[in-house]
């Protein structure tokens, strides 16, 4: 360690009282904004993107002409989606078309005993498709029953809301006639799932007809996949399945939802979260502010402790870049330490609070979604921010002192006693 | 290495009213010299000091150091130069109380715009340590070191980085007398060793005394310049001490007395 170092380490002890209380701040600065902004973001990802998707999902109709490509054949987006029983039929009687799977994917709403959570449900026959079923491993329990009102759930997600086999959950899901619904379903399996497990961990699983009870209407599909005979026949079979879904699915017969309910409630809470992340924003201004004056303080006060060293430096050749880069490592050393320290001290909070979460009382949904929790959820830049901003403000407060001092007569600065 | 002042003149302004430190000066300055300044307080020694080591820049006329005019440098050439070619003593010495002996003897070498590697300088800073006799003293603090062992800290610092010059104002002022002489002792003879050219203030009658010339000043003016009359005394008795004897002999041996250029 050259003298530069020595100096700068050494220094940061000589002032330990005044260091000590700047490197308090920092690390309080750091740990606030570093756990707010996952907190922030848990309230964003985990609880009020769900609600706005609950609210405003886009439904679609596909042709699996490749079992791993999904084509829209429609050119608008769907809501909810009424798919009235003779088109599926005349679908699935066209020449070449071997089979049809109708699915159906919603966000829908647990009410679990301690705790309300969104998820993503899919319904599909399990009786019709048994390359689907193939890619679950049931890891305990059974694969569900077609029509029975029955789900089955990926296995981390049973253990993170001890979920069991046999427990009775209610789920929630808004329907098409703009209201919510409310149907008890039993957890029959917990699964794990092969090459697409990513995909498929999002979703718990039930049969079309409970799901259509859910949606409160016995036409509702979300999606259709149509599976071909040969490939090749694609180009000739669309136009036909275009041609009918003009027939059944033209727009007036198929307004979209009108989720204007579900949105007022997705816009209260988003109301909510923007008064949180403003909350949030005055909070952090407020100790950035109280930051920069403190080290601003603190710097003035050193520059005037070491006016004579400074200007000794001066006198032995050190040029005031030299000088500011001093002061500006000790400073900024001080703030990396206090800040990674609070940014850490964040971290351990966060995970010690990721699966408790901080539960809120929304009055505006009472009945039906009942008492949930604020979740933090793991936000990186949340903690790369924070210690970028305590490194700068650090930086940019003691920049402008130390240049001024390190600009100032050497023979005045020295005679200062 | 020739440092020329060149009718300087340095006026103070004290707000409402102004001090002339300095007034036309001419002062001339070349390796070897062993120069004191003597005077009474507020006479202008300092503001010499601060001429020649480019810490303080002339209301009129002109210092060159090797021919350029180093008030006409910006702030970091001016640092570059004093870093290279000019040592600086304080009479308070001015350490820097949380680095050791051998940090404060090290910092000029790290803080001038072109950094030394530490390997190379590590060697010369402990044969400077040993030859200012702090060898049982290279890790401890200045808080740690008695006044004659803090001023042969700075006496090593100011010389670290090999200088053409070394100005020291008033070094012996905070000092007793037996210490007072080993300091002159020990300037004197890197002067002749190193052939470095050393300028100081005082005005200690005994240490006036020991040099190749003295300048005399008052109200900001040279009033007189003499050359000592005979060798001083002082010189044998630290050769013979052999403080410095590691430095590097410096062919030339004695210089002679020298007149000092001066209006």
């Amino acid at each position: 360690m050259n003298a530069i170092w020595s100096l700068v380490f050494k220094s940061l002890l000589r002032n330990g009282g005044r260091n000590l209380l700047q490197a308090g701040l920092i690390f309080f600065a750091a740990f606030v904004m570093a756990y707010f902004s996952q907190f922030l973001a848990g309230v964003t990802r985990n609880f009020t993107d769900n609600l706005v998707e609950l609210a405003t999902g886009e439904i679609y109709i596909s042709s699996t002409i490749d079992a791993e490509i999904d084509h829209n054949v429609f050119d608008r987006e769907y809501k909810y989606l009424r798919v009235p029983q003779p088109f599926l039929d005349e679908v699935s009687a066209l020449e070449g078309v071997e089979a049809i799977h109708p699915r159906i994917d919603v966000p829908v709403r647990l009410n679990l005993p301690d705790d309300t959570v969104t998820f993503s449900m899919s319904a599909f026959n399990p009786d019709q498709e048994q390359r689907l079923i193939n890619n679950f491993t049931i890891t305990e329990g059974r694969l569900i029953e077609n029509g029975a009102f029955e789900i089955m759930v990926p296995q981390d997600f049973a253990r993170r809301h001890n979920i069991e086999i046999g427990d009775t959950v209610p789920l929630l899901a808004g329907t098409v006639n703009r209201r919510v619904n409310l149907v008890q379903f039993t957890v029959v399996g917990k699964f794990l799932t092969g090459s697409l497990s990513a995909w498929f961990n999002n979703y718990l699983y039930t049969s079309i007809a409970p799901a259509r009870v859910l949606l409160n209407d016995n036409t509702t599909i979300t999606r259709l996949n149509i599976h071909l005979v040969e490939d090749a026949e694609q180009a000739v079979l669309m136009p036909q399945v275009n041609a009918l879904v003009a027939q059944h699915l033209s727009n007036d017969s198929n307004p979209p939802l009108d989720a204007t309910w579900w949105e007022d409630g997705a816009e209260f809470f988003s109301s909510l979260v923007f008064g949180i992340e403003t909350g949030f924003f005055i909070i952090v201004s407020i100790i950035v502010t109280i930051l920069a004056c403190s080290m601003g303080f603190a710097t003035v006060m050193t520059v005037i402790e070491r006016t004579k060293e400074i200007a000794t430096n001066g006198a032995l050749g050190g040029s005031p870049k030299m000088i500011r880069k001093i002061f500006l490592m000790e400073n900024v050393l001080l703030s990396d330490l206090s800040s990674l320290a609070g940014t850490l001290i964040a971290l351990i909070a966060y995970l010690l609070t990721k699966d408790i979460g901080i539960p809120i009382n929304n009055p505006e949904f009472e009945g039906f979604i009942g008492a949930s929790h604020f979740y933090p959820a793991l936000d990186v830049a949340g903690f790369i921010v924070p210690f970028l901003i305590c490194k700068l403000v650090t930086a940019q407060v003691s920049f402008f002192i130390v240049t001024r001092a390190a600009k100032k007569p050497i023979t005045e600065a020295i005679a200062d006693r | 290495m020739k440092i020329k002042l060149t009718n300087v003149s340095k006026e103070y302004d004290l707000g409402a009213t102004k001090v002339q430190a300095l007034k036309d000066i001419n002062f001339t300055v070349e390796s070897n010299d062993f120069i004191t300044i003597a005077g009474p307080s507020g006479s202008g020694k300092t503001s010499i000091l601060n001429m020649l080591g480019c810490l303080d820049t002339p209301t009129a006329g002109s210092v060159t150091f090797d021919g350029v005019d180093s008030s006409k440098l910006d702030l970091t050439k001016q640092a570059l130069l004093r870093n290279e070619k000019i040592g600086i003593i304080f009479q308070s010495f001015n350490l820097v109380p949380v680095l050791s002996v051998f940090e404060n003897i090290e910092l000029p070498t790290v803080i001038g715009d072109k950094p030394k590697k530490r390997k190379e300088t590590k060697d010369w800073i402990m044969h400077l340590i040993q030859s200012v006799g702090l060898d049982d003293r290279v890790d401890h603090k200045p808080e740690e070191l008695s006044g004659g062992q803090r001023q042969r800290v700075a006496i090593a610092r100011a010389l670290v980085n090999r200088p053409q010059l070394v100005l020291a104002d008033e070094p012996t002022a905070n000092l007793d007398s037996v210490t007072s002489m080993m300091i002159l002792d020990l300037m004197r003879e890197l002067n002749k060793k190193e052939n470095t050219a050393f300028v100081f203030s005082t005005h200690d009658p005994e240490i006036i005394e020991l040099c190749d010339s003295v300048v005399r000043m008052r109200d900001g003016k040279i009033i007189s310049e003499a050359d000592a009359s005979k060798r001083p005394a002082a010189l044998n008795r630290g050769a013979q001490s052999g403080i410095i004897d590691g430095i590097a002999q410096v062919p030339g041996g004695t210089p002679d007395n020298k007149e000092t250029d001066h209006a």
